[in-house]
């Protein structure tokens, strides 16, 4: 009977939401294919991560080295390439955040394994493997399939995969520790560093309004700004606008910038990249202004209008002025 | 006439007054020679402009902007004061050169001026003396007392004090003038008319002894004469340069309004070139280098500039004077420096003397050109000085982006060319030509991007076809495969991308034919007729329907429907200052029955730009008090009006905008003046 | 200090409508726009920037065909020394995979001291050769990188984690780097540069040069399908007239209880 690997992600002592994510993926495939769910954990004296995901997963291989203190994409693909070898899992999932993605590619090279990257699904056809991802910033989706191999490798888009329990499960510890190869660290870690904090908060916002690259240039960011200031909510941003140095750092949504729960987010002008949803999934109510009824987002948000932003946004301004005073 | 007193043979310590006057005229004119020798060194190391062509036009134009001063009076009082001193110097010039004669030989003359000639000269001159001097100290109280804001420096120092010294000594020159002749009349002078001046002076001197009369007589010649040529070696160091440059600087201007210079007149292919634009002095033109010793520093230009009256960096007498200013350091008159003078000359102009956001605000609009008495050219440089940011990616990263989707697309949009002209579907009782490779047409409609893409400017298009359609014009448009005009590109001064889409389009007229080019809007317009090769026969909409309008083919039947609506023409930057057009699209308007019109207060060449269709879309130059399409929508308010017409389609947006920004919805509109015709005909 | 950046040309389909191709294994290319990848721009300016600063050179590799020279006469024009075009014929034959054995075969030989590549290309968006280039090359690498500091032969990075976190490490070069989007402003490059920038070297490798084994170059994906996404259910579209669509948000609004 085969395994499913799931490397376990973690950090500064906690699990990273998309381990779960990709536990109750494995879960899943392992009900459908009958495999069993095997926990990677990799790290330097983490046993205690290991409770939390006790009740997930057959299996917990933990894997303990020093050199892992901090994450080190590269020991972690010797140990992992080890453990390969050694449990012969035929799916490996890794998560597909930063780390992830520096670790897959090169374990894939020295596995000889096949890599699907950013999958927002796996599904099993006679016994033939698909992995489904998108391209062209999520305009376009593919199926992929595989040249057949002992194993194969994906990494998982995060906030795709619900975080619950698929099954109750009762993991076994098995603590590995067969040398690995004695390869220095040829990259040391020197410290985490934080973005400014800035004024704001906007993971603890109520209400955001969130503007994208739809707004066309810097001088017309005063108008979404003006509804968020109308709705006493927050002003917030996706990646392009910070690029662009037009608003600072602290004020982006997304996977690289901070994930937010508000109750409403009204987002003007975003198309609806993955990396900026990743980073709405806990927003209670979606609304998406964008003038391109195609846009990813509308998959997504509860309340869609298409129209000119800069037609409607003023209108929603004067509105929400109007209510407030009577 | 006959002097009782020869200054040239009076001895003063034992010196005959000829040797005296020898000393003075020979130090006076090698000095002068020396100091403009060292003003030509950098005329000479500058690049060259071919300024000799249309021989006819420039003599015409110094006649009129020249000897009669067309530009002065459009400030009106002072315009009328400097025409005084003007003509005054010009009639005076005589006076000079028989006063330094008279410092060598008795009783000069010049030829001709013995008889008649020389007696109704006499009188002239006076009455002229008088005149100057009036001026003067008119000039002088004006600026003490009312203390124009125009004179007034945004960066660097005043030379305030250098204006009150050469009207002092303007004035000490006419004094002297005029108490000489006085004297003289008393000493037995004979005249044969009666001079205002120095007779009026002669009864104030009557009584005198003579030699008090003597006295009075000669320290007032020699005064006059070093004065005279003191005054000609300081022209050469300050504003009043423009004394001598100035008629020169008239014969020399521009001639081919709304056209861009091209990067070297003297090297076609701008490949072969190791850089373009100016990056130092040098790099300009001997011309502009001649238009910043002619600036006068009268600040008219500044004064009219809007982006200047809105609080933009920008100010078109700074950039002019902060480059003198450094021209003169770096080939100074006397090198006190030790060392590689030459230092100075290697100094980058942007960054050192001139911010980039003061040659980013401006909109090109031409305002400071028309209003230069002296021709100063300002649009040509602010080009230059952007090509050489262009190529040193000294460039806002907004623009980056509209510049890529030029050259990706066709169109600042990044919108797919294909898509060009879906907006025709949107007239479904009309079916527009597009016109493939070999086919025929009379009208070639160059819609351009805006008029293809965005939704406001379409309803224009749409107007314009309905025009066509209407007056049984054979016209068509070439769609998708119509690149922008690049007018636009020109201006940010990305050269090489203007000459790719200008050589894009220029092959798709060719794969074509057709009699006559219409263009929606005056930027494309200008650069189809000034910036392409070819001599493309081609008009803005508002030329090519007035005739047909006049001749009813195209008539406005219907009535006006507006409740009694204010209109206010907007004269287009574009279509007015740049090419003169100014009356076309107001009898279009007029030709309206019914309609009530009103002229702003800056109408035609004084119209205020709205803020541009340049690069003023995707930049936004901070420090603004008021946006300039603010500011212009406030004087058509002011002006009575409740509808602005305009005929460009930045204009009409700019408006759009600003009527919202200024909380002025609901008192006043814009309307685009084809769809306004087009709704009653 | 010597940099080799891997730069690609990628469709620009930011306002465009997508068409699959008849074959349904790709899109339809012919009516796009070409552009370089958004990512090997910041890549190729970081480049610059180092050698600016550091003095050396910079080498800008692509693997394509002709009309696929325009991104490394960009990178010519925006201060890279030399550029190298692997020809391999039809790419769509290959993988990430097999692309970071061409590039890598491409780089065995040169001298360099950092490889940069972007995080991923804009339009397979896989972000996978890079760092699987790493792999080939035995190369210390980094990923993700925002900010990078040299000193004493060492590389100081910035990786950017997620929730606005970043981690800076010390790296010994020769290094592989994958270059993050915002990591600098790239510079503007005219028309004429980009003519100018012509008279650099830009030389022509035929794959067979490599020395590839057909077994190398052989895909490990496939790619089987590629298809619009489906049609969801998604956002309820809120419709009408400006004054009914603000009366409708205001009304969503309330109900949330976000509006006082």
């Amino acid at each position: 009977m085969s395994e499913i690997f799931v490397v376990i992600e973690h950090r500064l002592g906690e699990i990273r939401d998309i381990t779960y994510e990709m536990l109750w993926k494995a879960g899943e495939l392992a009900e459908k294919l009958s495999y069993t769910v095997t926990a990677v954990l990799l790290g330097h004296e983490v046993d205690s991560i290991a409770e939390n995901i006790n009740d997930r997963a057959d299996k917990i291989i933990i894997y303990d080295d020093e050199r892992l203190k901090n994450f080190n994409a590269d020991i972690a693909k010797e140990i992992l390439s080890g453990l390969i070898e050694d449990s012969k899992p035929e799916i490996i999932l890794i998560g597909n955040t930063s780390w992830g993605a520096e670790l897959a590619p090169s374990l894939a090279v020295k596995t000889g394994f096949p890599l699907a990257t950013d999958c927002i699904d796996i599904t099993s056809e006679n016994g033939k493997i698909i992995a489904q991802r998108q391209m062209y910033s999520g305009k376009i989706f593919s199926n992929v399939s595989f040249a057949p191999s002992d194993g194969y490798i994906f990494t998982i888009r995060s906030g795709v995969f619900p975080k619950d329990k698929i099954s109750e499960r009762q993991a076994e510890k098995i603590q590995k520790d067969f040398p690995v190869p004695d390869r220095e660290l040829k990259k040391s870690f020197v410290e985490f560093a934080e973005t400014a904090a800035g004024d704001v908060d906007i993971s603890q916002a109520e209400l955001l309004v969130s503007v994208g690259r739809g707004v066309g240039e810097e001088e017309n960011i005063s108008i979404v700004k003006e509804l968020s200031e109308a709705l006493n909510g927050v002003l917030s941003c996706s990646r392009p606008i910070v690029d662009k140095n037009w608003l600072p750092k602290y004020l982006q949504v997304g996977t690289s910038g901070k994930s937010v729960s508000p109750k409403v987010y009204v987002a003007v002008g975003i198309s609806g990249a993955f990396q900026h949803m990743a980073g709405i999934t806990g927003a209670d109510t979606i609304i998406a202004i964008n003038k391109d009824p195609k846009a990813p987002i509308f998959r997504t948000a509860h309340y869609g209008i298409v129209d000119d932003l800069f037609k409607i946004v003023p209108a929603l301004k004067e509105k929400v002025l109007e209510t407030k005073k009577g | 006439m006959h002097h009782k007193i020869q200054p040239a043979f009076e001895h003063y310590l034992g010196i005959p007054g000829f040797v005296i006057a020898s000393i003075i005229l020979i130090l006076g004119l090698a000095l002068f020679f020396y100091i403009i020798y060292r003003r030509y060194l950098l005329l000479k190391s500058a690049k060259p402009d071919p300024r000799f062509g249309s021989l006819g036009q420039r003599i015409y134009d110094l006649i009129i902007y020249g000897m009669f001063q067309k530009r002065q009076p459009r400030y009106l009082w002072i315009g009328i004061l400097h025409i005084m001193i003007f003509w005054g110097f010009i009639t005076l010039a005589l006076r000079s050169v028989t006063l330094y004669g008279l410092g060598f030989k008795a009783d000069f003359v010049l030829p001709f001026m013995g008889g008649s000639l020389g007696e109704a000269y006499n009188f002239l001159k006076d009455v002229f003396e008088i005149i100057v001097l009036f001026a003067c100290i008119s000039a002088i109280l004006r600026r003490a007392i009312s203390r124009p804001a125009r004179y007034e420096r945004k960066y660097g120092k005043t030379h305030k004090f250098e204006a009150y010294l050469v009207l002092g000594l303007i004035s000490l020159l006419m004094v002297t003038d005029i108490a000489m002749d006085g004297s003289g009349i008393v000493l037995g002078e004979k005249y044969l008319y009666w001079l205002p001046a120095a007779h009026t002076v002669s009864y104030i001197f009557n009584g005198l002894a003579q030699d008090s009369l003597k006295s009075i007589f000669l320290w007032n010649y020699w005064i006059h004469i070093l004065t005279l040529m003191v005054f000609l070696n300081f022209l050469p160091l300050g504003k009043h340069f423009h004394i001598i440059t100035g008629l020169p600087n008239v014969f020399f201007r521009k001639l081919k309004k709304g056209s861009i210079k091209p990067p070297r007149w003297d090297i076609e292919d701008i490949e072969e070139l190791d850089s373009i634009g100016v990056d130092k002095i040098e790099d300009f033109t001997w011309k502009h280098i001649l238009d910043f010793y002619t600036c006068t520093e009268c600040g008219r230009c500044a004064d009219n500039c809007p982006a200047n009256t809105v609080g933009r960096p920008l100010s078109p007498m700074e950039i002019t004077l902060k480059i003198r200013e450094q021209a003169y350091e770096s080939v100074p008159i006397f090198n006190t420096k030790k060392g590689d003078n030459n230092k100075e000359n290697n100094l980058s102009i942007i960054g050192n003397i001139i911010s980039p956001d003061e040659i980013w605000s401006c909109t090109t609009c031409g305002a400071c050109e028309e209003e230069c008495p002296v021709f100063i050219e300002y649009i040509d440089k602010i080009i230059d000085l952007r090509r050489h940011m262009v190529e040193s990616a000294m460039i806002p990263k907004d623009f980056q982006d509209a510049l890529m989707k030029f050259e990706k697309t066709g169109n600042p949009f990044g919108k797919p060319p294909a898509k060009r002209a879906d907006w025709v579907k949107e007239l479904d009782d009309i079916s527009v030509k597009i016109i493939e490779e070999g086919d025929k047409v009379d009208i070639l409609y160059f819609v351009d991007s805006y008029a293809s893409f965005d939704p406001q400017i379409q309803q224009i298009a749409m107007a314009i076809v309905r025009g066509l359609n209407k007056a049984g014009v054979n016209f068509g448009i070439l769609g998708s495969r119509e690149s922008d005009s690049a007018h636009q590109v020109k201006r940010i001064g990305e050269e090489g991308l203007f000459q790719f889409l200008m050589e894009e389009n220029m092959e798709i007229f060719k794969s074509c034919s057709f009699n006559e080019i219409v263009t929606t809007d005056p930027h494309a317009f200008n650069a189809l007729k000034n910036d392409y090769p070819g001599h493309l026969n081609v008009k803005h909409y508002t030329e090519f329907f007035l005739p047909l309008i006049e001749n009813g083919h195209l008539k406005a039947s219907r009535p006006l429907d507006d409740g009694q609506k204010i209109y206010t023409y907007h004269d287009p930057c574009y279509l007015g200052r740049h090419n003169g057009i100014y009356e076309a699209p107001r009898k279009i308007l007029a030709s309206i029955p019914g309609i009530n019109i009103v002229e702003m207060e800056k109408n035609r060449d004084r119209s205020f730009c709205c803020g541009g269709g340049d690069i003023n879309l995707w930049y936004d130059i901070e420090q603004e008090e008021m946006r300039m399409g603010e500011k212009r929508v406030a004087m058509a308010y002011e002006a009575g009006a409740t509808v602005i017409v305009t005929a460009c389609p930045f204009c009409l947006l700019n408006f759009d905008d600003a009527i919202k920004t200024s909380g002025l919805e609901g008192k006043i509109e814009v309307v685009d003046l084809m769809e306004l015709f087009m709704s009653v005909v | 200090m010597d940099i080799v950046v891997c730069v690609k040309r990628v469709p620009l389909t930011e306002e465009v409508d997508i068409i699959i191709d008849d074959k349904k294994k790709e899109i339809k290319k012919e009516q796009l726009a070409f552009v370089l990848n958004d990512w090997d721009n910041y890549a190729i300016e970081e480049a610059i920037l180092l050698k600016e600063k550091h003095g050396g050179t910079v080498t800008a590799i692509t693997v394509g065909n002709e009309d696929d020279e325009e991104v490394l006469r960009r990178s010519l024009a925006m201060g890279a020394d030399k550029a190298i075009r692997i020809d391999a014929g039809d790419l769509s034959r290959f993988d990430s995979l097999s692309i970071s054995r061409i590039l890598s075969a491409a780089l065995k030989d040169l001298p360099y001291d950092l490889v940069f590549t972007g995080v991923l290309a804009d339009d397979d968006s896989s972000g996978a050769v890079g760092i699987m280039m790493a792999e080939l090359l035995d190369l210390n690498h980094s990923a993700m990188v925002t900010a990078i500091d040299i000193k004493d032969e060492k590389a100081g990075t910035t990786s950017e984690l997620e929730g606005g976190l970043g981690e800076v490490s010390l790296i010994d070069m020769p290094a592989l780097l994958t270059i993050q989007t915002g990591i600098n402003e790239p510079r503007y490059v005219s028309i004429l540069g980009i003519r100018k920038a012509a008279k650099k070297e830009l030389k022509v490798i035929g794959l067979d040069e490599l020395g590839l084994s057909e077994e190398e170059l052989t895909p490990k994906t496939i790619i089987e399908e590629v298809y619009l996404p489906p049609e969801t259910e998604g956002a309820q579209i809120l419709s009408g007239d400006p004054g009914k669509i603000a009366s409708d948000f205001v009304e969503i609004l309330t109900r949330k209880g976000v509006m006082e």
